[in-house]
Parts: C-alpha cells; sequence; structure tokens
C-alpha cells in the first residue's frame, strides 16, 4: 500500500542516536565488569579473601568505629542506587573498592552481642543461591542470622545449622568465614 | 459542462495556495507537533534514566536468569514501544515542518505499532480492570482526534498542495469507504 523509502529520515537518526549511547554503555561496561575479581567458585572468593585480608580488616575498623555503628549498634549498607544506603554516599574509597571488587550486593554490620560484619555478594547460581563471607569479632562462626552457636554442627572442614540445613559456613583465615545457602526461601 | 468544470479544477493555482499557507497559519498544528515533540521528550527522560543506571541493571542482569526473564518480560514492551513513539514521532515532526505529505502515514504507523506494547505493558502492570480500560483508550481517542483533524482540515490540505498526505492512508482509506457506501 505505501511506497517504500530506505533513506535516512529523523526517526532513524533519533534511532541512531540512542543506539550508539547503548553501544557506547555496552563497552564501558565491559571494561568496567573486567577490572573485577572473577569469583566462579567457593575456592577463588577465599583466595581473594585471604589475598586482601590487611584491606578487609582495615574497612572493618573503619566501619565499627564509625560513629552511626556507634549510635544505632548496626549498619546495612547497600548496591541499590536509589536508597540512602548507596555505599558511594558513604565516600569510602576502601568502601567502594570492596563494593567493585566483590560485586557485594549488601553489607551488614551488627554489634549486639558480638561485632559481626557480613558481605554478601551477588547471586552466582554456578556457586549457591546465596553466598559471601563474614567477619566475627570472636574468630567463632556464626549459625544461619543467628548468634547461637549451639545450632552448629561440624561438616567437613565447616559447619551447618541445625534448623537450616542448607546453610554452610568455614573458616578462611583468623576472624573471617565463608558461607554459602542453598535454596533460601523455598 | 463537464469541460467547463475540469477547466474550473486545474485552472486553481495550487503554487498559490501553498505561498499562502504556511506552518504557522495552521494553529492547531503547533499544538499537535508539540504533542509529538513530548511524547520524544518522555521517550528520552526514560531512556536516559536507564542509561545513568545502566551499569546497575546490568550487575542486576547478568548474575541472575531470574531477573533477566522478569526484566525480558515487563521491559520488552516498554523497549518496543519506546523504539516506536521515538521513530515515528520524530517522522512525524519532520514530515509537517518540511512538507512531507508522509506525516500523516507514520503517524498512523505510530498509533498501530505504540498501541499494541502500551496495551501490553497496561496489562502486565493494570491487569484487566476499568483503569487499564482508560488508560488504553483514552491515547488511542486523542490520537484519532487529530487524524479527523487532518482529514478535514483544508487549510492543511492547501499546505501539503491538495490532499497528496492522504494518499495510501489507512483512515482515509477508510473514510473515503464510508463516504461512497453512503453517498450510494
Amino acid at each position: 500500500m505505501y511506497e517504500r523509502k530506505s533513506t535516512l529520515n529523523a526517526g532513524h537518526v533519533v534511532l541512531l542516536f540512542f543506539m550508539l549511547c547503548i553501544i557506547i554503555q555496552v563497552i564501558r561496561y565491559s571494561i568496567y565488569e573486567n577490572g573485577r575479581y572473577h569469583i566462579n567458585s567457593k575456592e577463588k572468593l577465599i583466595q581473594y579473601v585471604i589475598k586482601d585480608e590487611a584491606k578487609l580488616d582495615k574497612l572493618v575498623n573503619s566501619l565499627v568505629n564509625s560513629k552511626e555503628f556507634f549510635d544505632k549498634k548496626r549498619i546495612s549498607i547497600d548496591y541499590y542506587t536509589e536508597t540512602s544506603k548507596y555505599y558511594t554516599n558513604y565516600n569510602n574509597e576502601l568502601l567502594n573498592e570492596i563494593f567493585y571488587n566483590y560485586k557485594v550486593s549488601n553489607l551488614y554490620a551488627n554489634n549486639e552481642k558480638r561485632i559481626y560484619v557480613e558481605f554478601s555478594l551477588m547471586k552466582r547460581s554456578n556457586i549457591a543461591y546465596g553466598y559471601g563471607f563474614y567477619y566475627t569479632e570472636d574468630d567463632k562462626p556464626r549459625a544461619w542470622q543467628s548468634d547461637d552457636e549451639d545450632r552448629l554442627i561440624v561438616n567437613g572442614n565447616g559447619y551447618i545449622d541445625e534448623k537450616e540445613k542448607e546453610y554452610y559456613t568455614e573458616k578462611i583465615i583468623n576472624h573471617w568465614y565463608y558461607y554459602q545457602i542453598n535454596n533460601w526461601g523455598f | 459542462m463537464l469541460e467547463e468544470q475540469k477547466n474550473k479544477y486545474y485552472n486553481r493555482d495550487y503554487s498559490q495556495n501553498i505561498n499562502n499557507h504556511k506552518i504557522s497559519d495552521i494553529k492547531l498544528t503547533w499544538i499537535f507537533i508539540l504533542y509529538n515533540i513530548l511524547t520524544i521528550a518522555f521517550v528520552s527522560i526514560v531512556f536516559f534514566w536507564f542509561y545513568f543506571r545502566f551499569f546497575y541493571f546490568a550487575d542486576m542482569i547478568i548474575s541472575d536468569i531470574v531477573i533477566l526473564v522478569f526484566a525480558l518480560f515487563f521491559g520488552g514492551p516498554l523497549v518496543i514501544y519506546g523504539i516506536m513513539e521515538a521513530y515515528f514521532s520524530s517522522n512525524t515532526v519532520w514530515g509537517l515542518i518540511s512538507r512531507k505529505s508522509d506525516f500523516f502515514r507514520y503517524f498512523e504507523k505510530k498509533i498501530i505499532f505504540t498501541n499494541i506494547p502500551r496495551i501490553l505493558i497496561i496489562w502486565f502492570s493494570h491487569g484487566n480492570s476499568k483503569t487499564s480500560l482508560l488508560f488504553i483508550g483514552l491515547p488511542i481517542a486523542w490520537d484519532i482526534m487529530w487524524i479527523l483533524y487532518f482529514i478535514n482540515s483544508r487549510k492543511i490540505k492547501d499546505y501539503f498542495d491538495g490532499n497528496n498526505y492522504l494518499r495510501g492512508s489507512i483512515y482515509s482509506g477508510i473514510v473515503g469507504i464510508v463516504k461512497i457506501y453512503l453517498e450510494e
């Protein structure tokens, strides 16, 4: 019914501009993603934590000595851009570096019975449903979302939770533990 | 009699008519152009909102297949809608300003191709409710109102040197068929 015109028109120019913007962002993102740690297994994550021990200790010290932590007894820092808890709002270079390198989705620090700092990493289905590492002040492992040590049962190199069988935790170095949870919520 | 009518028709000075009519004479057309420009602006705002959060969304999407499926399910129609709006609205505005009679065809296509993803988005977000019918019906009614205005506007016909812009148009075809049917 209509004559087909293959010439460049205003619509094409607008779409090409949008397309160009997206291509630029994809290239920038590939470079950004390439600079991160390539964590594709539990062992890799443990290696990186051992390598970054000094940095992680320094970050935990700066967090637990902060005024916010002293007042509220807990801190939650997110990867979500829209909230006030967004990690770049803290202007802490070390925090930015750890969030970037490990692809941290949430950092949670608590001081109810003892100081505990958890780094939840973004999902990678080839490792576990949820996984990450944490710091405990007294160098003792932690049960799933609880300080109740009696719930932990020795299993291989690590521990599982008596109540939450899908939870597994393992010591990496002094004060630092690896954890994972399979099929949480199902 | 027929010869006289023919002479009358061919002696009409169309170029004179075109010179007498500028786009600025057709007041409602400026509202129409503004409406299309606002549509492009709206699409651009949504696009740049996404553009500045690209890394954040990319991190989310590549880390989990479930998020990827959800993103495609909800974001897919939105992306198609944005592309269609930007493409057809730009061509409509450009066609009107540069006296290209195919502006009308682009506007028709815009109504068809933007409303399919728009209906999908509204159904996904609002379900089959009265609100969703309102959100679907009002923009379609608004666009069809413009089509009727252009078909019946004398000044815009002169501006485009006769009624070339109607040739091949779906709506003018429908209007033509209805007219023939009524005359018979």
